[in-house]
Order: C-alpha cells, then sequence, then structure tokens
C-alpha cells in the first residue's frame, strides 16, 4: 500500500510540474518558437556536417547516410530527454553541501522525485519532435525500410539510457555527502556525452565494450540506430542495458542510503 | 557620429588605456583566485579531442588524403578545441543581459571607461590566465605528439589571426549582449548563433573540407576568425599574400562591428528606461 502511495504522490508531484511547463511554454511564445527554430537550426547543421563527411570526404563504414540520420534521431532524443527529465542530477551535490536538502526531506514526496519534477522541463522535448520525426522518416525513406521492433526498442532503450546516465550523475552527486562540492561529476560526465557525438563504432573494442556495458554512451543513439536499421536480435543489447541499469540503480540507492545516514546539513 | 568615433577611439586615449591595462591586472587576479575552476573547465577537452582522433582516424581508413594529412587535421583540432574552449562568450553575453535587466549598466554611465571596454579586459585576463594553464599540455600534444614540426610563419599567424578573432568574436556576442536593450529574452538568439558560429567557425570541421560555394561564403564571413584560421595557421600556414588579406578582411569586420556596438549602445540608452533598479 506504501508503494502505491508513493508512486501516486510523485506522479502528482510530476504532473503538477506538467501543468506548469505548459503554461510556461502558453505565455513566453516567443521563447517556444526560437526554441523550434533554434533545434531545427542545430539539427541543420548536424545533417550538413554528416552530409559533407559522406559527400566531401568519404563513407563511414558500416553506416549508410540514412543510418545516420536515425542515428542523429536519436541522439536528439537522448539528449532531450537528459536535459527535460534530469537537468538537475548533476547538481544534486549543491543541495547536500549548501543543506537546502533538509527543505526536501521534510516533505512527504521523496526528494529526489521532487527535485526533479521541479526542474523538469517539458518543452525540451516538444521541441525536438518534429526535428526527430523529420530524422526518422527521412532516414526511413534513404534507408528504404526500417526494423520496427528496432525503432520502438531503440527508443526505450535511449530513454533508459538517459536514466542511467542521471543515475550514474546521481551517484557522483551523492559523493557529496562525504567529500563536499562534487563540480567534478559535473565535468566528467560532459565529458561522457561528449562521447555520444559520434557513433561508437568508430572506438576501438575495449572504449566501445566500457561504454556498452559499465556507462550507457553506447545506448545513447549508437545501438539503438543499429537496430533499427539491421535485423539484429534486440535481445542482447536489452540485456546489457537491464544489468546496467539494475547495477548503477543499487549503487545509486546505495550510496544514496549511506550517505542519508550520515548527513548532518552543517550548511543549512 | 562623433559620439560613435568617440568611442571607437576611445582605447587610444592615454588615460583609457592606462585604465583598461589596471583592469587586465584586477581581472587577472581574480581569476586565480578561483584556479579550481580553471582545471575544471578543461576536464572535457581530452573526451572532445579523443572522439575527433577516432573520427578521422576512422575516415583515414577510406580516405588516402586524409590518411596522408592525419597528423596536420589532429593539430588543427588540437587548437581548434583549445581556442573554442578558452572563454564563455554565452557567459558574457548572459551577464551584458543581467546588467540591463537588472539596471547594473547604470552605473557604467559614470565611469571613465566604456562599458565594452570592460568586458573587454575581464575577457582578455581570462583568456590569457586560461591559455597560460592549457598551453604547456596544448604545445606537447599538437607537436610531441603527432611529429608535426611547428613553424615560426605558423606561429605569428595564429597570433594575427587570434587577436582578430577573439576581438570579432568578442564583438558579436557583445552586441547580441546589448539587444537586450530591445528584447527581453535572448538565450534563443545565443544558441542559434553559436550553432552557426561554431559550424562556420570550423570548430566542427575544418573548413577545406566543405562544398566550395560553403568555403568561398566563410571566406568574407567574420566566423571563421576565432577557431579556423589561427588552427589551421598552426598546421598548415598561410601564404604571406593569402594571410595580409585574411587580415584585411579582419580588420574591416572589427571597424564595422565596433560601429554596430556605438551605434546599438547609443540607441539602446535612447530606449532605456531601467525600471529594474
Amino acid at each position: 500500500m506504501r508503494i502505491f502511495l508513493y508512486i501516486w504522490r510523485t506522479i502528482s508531484v510530476f504532473w503538477v510540474g506538467i501543468r506548469l511547463n505548459v503554461a510556461r511554454m502558453a505565455l513566453f511564445q516567443t521563447s517556444t518558437l526560437l526554441g523550434f527554430i533554434s533545434n531545427a537550426v542545430h539539427v541543420g547543421f548536424f545533417v550538413l556536417f554528416w552530409d559533407i563527411i559522406f559527400n566531401n570526404i568519404g563513407t563511414v563504414p558500416g553506416w549508410s547516410f540514412g543510418g545516420i540520420l536515425i542515428y542523429l534521431g536519436f541522439s536528439e532524443l537522448f539528449f532531450a530527454i537528459t536535459s527535460a527529465f534530469f537537468g538537475a542530477a548533476t547538481r544534486f551535490h549543491a543541495l547536500i553541501t549548501n543543506g537546502r536538502l533538509d527543505v526536501y526531506l521534510i516533505r512527504p514526496v521523496d526528494p529526489r522525485a521532487l527535485v526533479f519534477a521541479m526542474t523538469f522541463r517539458i518543452e525540451y522535448i516538444i521541441r525536438v519532435l518534429p526535428s526527430v520525426l523529420f530524422l526518422f522518416a527521412y532516414g526511413w525513406a534513404l534507408n528504404q525500410g526500417l526494423n520496427f521492433i528496432g525503432l520502438i526498442t531503440g527508443i526505450i532503450l535511449a530513454s533508459l539510457a538517459a536514466l542511467v546516465l542521471a543515475l550514474l550523475q546521481l551517484t557522483g552527486s551523492y559523493l557529496g555527502f562525504w567529500i563536499g562540492s562534487m563540480k567534478a561529476v559535473e565535468e566528467f560526465t560532459q565529458a561522457l556525452i561528449v562521447l555520444t557525438q559520434y557513433p561508437t563504432t568508430i572506438m576501438g573494442p575495449w572504449l566501445r565494450a566500457i561504454l556498452t556495458f559499465v556507462f550507457p554512451i553506447g545506448y545513447a543513439a549508437t545501438e539503438p540506430a543499429l537496430l533499427t536499421v539491421s535485423n539484429n536480435s534486440i535481445f542482447p543489447s536489452v540485456l546489457a542495458m537491464s544489468g546496467m541499469l539494475v547495477g548503477w540503480l543499487a549503487l545509486s540507492e546505495l550510496t544514496w542510503r549511506k550517505g542519508l545516514g550520515q548527513y548532518e546539513s552543517y550548511g543549512g | 557620429m562623433a559620439d560613435d568615433m568617440r568611442i571607437l577611439s576611445n582605447l587610444f586615449d592615454r588615460r583609457t588605456f592606462t585604465l583598461f591595462v589596471k583592469y587586465i591586472s584586477i581581472f587577472i587576479k581574480i581569476d586565480f583566485i578561483y584556479r579550481v575552476d580553471f582545471a575544471l573547465r578543461w576536464f572535457g577537452y581530452p573526451a572532445r579531442l579523443l572522439i575527433a582522433y577516432l573520427l578521422w582516424r576512422y575516415l583515414a581508413t577510406v580516405n588516402e588524403d586524409i590518411s596522408a594529412n592525419l597528423n596536420e587535421i589532429i593539430v588543427y583540432y588540437v587548437f581548434a578545441l583549445f581556442l573554442s574552449q578558452l572563454f564563455s562568450f554565452i557567459r558574457l553575453s548572459r551577464n551584458i543581459r543581467e546588467e540591463i535587466y537588472g539596471g547594473d549598466i547604470v552605473i557604467y554611465a559614470v565611469r571613465a571607461v566604456p562599458h565594452w571596454l570592460t568586458h573587454y579586459a575581464r575577457m582578455i585576463a581570462s583568456v590569457g590566465v586560461n591559455a597560460l594553464f592549457a598551453s604547456p599540455a596544448i604545445v606537447l600534444i599538437a607537436f610531441v605528439l603527432t611529429g608535426v614540426s611547428p613553424t615560426f610563419v605558423g606561429f605569428v599567424w595564429f597570433v594575427v589571426f587570434f587577436l582578430i578573432g577573439i576581438t570579432i568574436t568578442f564583438q558579436i556576442y557583445y552586441i547580441l549582449g546589448l539587444t537586450t536593450f530591445f528584447i527581453e529574452e535572448i538565450v534563443g538568439t545565443l544558441q542559434l548563433y553559436q550553432m552557426i558560429g561554431n559550424f562556420m567557425g570550423g570548430v566542427y570541421l575544418p573548413l577545406q573540407f566543405f562544398p566550395p560555394m560553403l568555403t568561398t561564403i566563410s571566406v568574407y564571413l567574420p566566423f571563421r576568425y576565432w577557431v579556423y584560421l589561427p588552427a589551421r595557421a598552426m598546421s598548415t600556414p598561410p601564404t604571406f599574400i593569402e594571410g595580409a588579406s585574411m587580415t584585411i578582411i579582419g580588420v574591416i569586420w572589427v571597424v564595422v562591428l565596433q560601429a554596430v556596438i556605438a551605434w546599438e549602445w547609443k540607441k539602446g540608452w535612447m530606449h532605456y528606461s531601467g525600471h529594474s533598479i
């Protein structure tokens, strides 16, 4: 019964967050419009980047141009989910070190859910949707067919990759219970995110394995795109992602509980 | 017009110049207090360089030209990524936005040093400290690890383009910051410009690989002075004629953009109510 109450309260908080987001988008229409244009230009330049690579430099082994467009679509989706839902993950350590965590701890919702609901930005998802749909449709047309099950699995994997990255960031942030400011976590995860810029297939086997089985970078866009443009079985990817999710979830929860156990809120 | 010319010639006024130098020294002292922030700023650099290296190493397997020039391309990226990370121009624009929106801009109206010069001094100090911090590692990676030999001519052109590029980029972001006089929110415009500037400036891809039409257009645009031209000069120095013509175009852009700043500053004040003070 307690778990249902916990889930219900968390969903309610997120629902309030969604309503506030929609109201803000309606109020600041120019900013919303600029957001759409900005994202379209951003995607346009990356399409141009790969177009130049394919036309002026040479093919990218293992990838067709249509496949790369699908890869870009997943990449945009991954960044949108990361920014929309988990923007606060890298800055969570600040709440611990300045003592503001106290304010969240006395409320009847999990502090982490509350922080994410308050920093949730649905517009990041909405403004990339036209670009993502365009990239998938264009990639589909060029690729002459898509693996539909692969596409759906890819969307789920990219979403879970964003969740696992947030868990990784949170685990680092929780180290703030012992160490203090964890700005280095922000920088480290930024460095990891940089590695999603190009498909992980360009990397050596060791680095690719680390980014597929330890860190979720391979599932941000590369693996979902490969599942969508090929007839590869989805099970190895689903299994690897499940293992990573359980591992980081356990580590994150353990660090949170241990950290809370010795939290003194001295900053407050 | 007389006011515009005064702002243009302000830097050559001896008293203003002395204050400008003092401001730089003050900002350098402030920057040195936050040394940890400087170290953190460069945390992502190896990852950016690694991913660029991996891409081009991969492309070298299918393209003989790339394979033959891989080391020069790596040297280019070492400097291009270094330059693009030296200073947060977006933060500059946002600081100016906060000063205008919050009313602090009024303080500058009664000071002897123009507003833009204060921010220019802050940028020069920050860039100087950052360059000092990172350049030993940059030189080591660029020339010792790749085996490419640096040339004196390339270094001279690097410095020339670097100075012009840093000024042009500062001016553009300053102009974007000043647009707060007329519109409330500038974040969307900044993101839009950053994408265009980075792409056309050669941050993602060296401009020599662009289609001929885009390469020709980029010659007359101001974007390539901050990253592409200095980074390219270190990997492949230009001839004297090429370098001189690029310098002239760059200087013309500096003058034009400074005139835009002067115009926007004057128009902005006429428009300003300072209601947030």
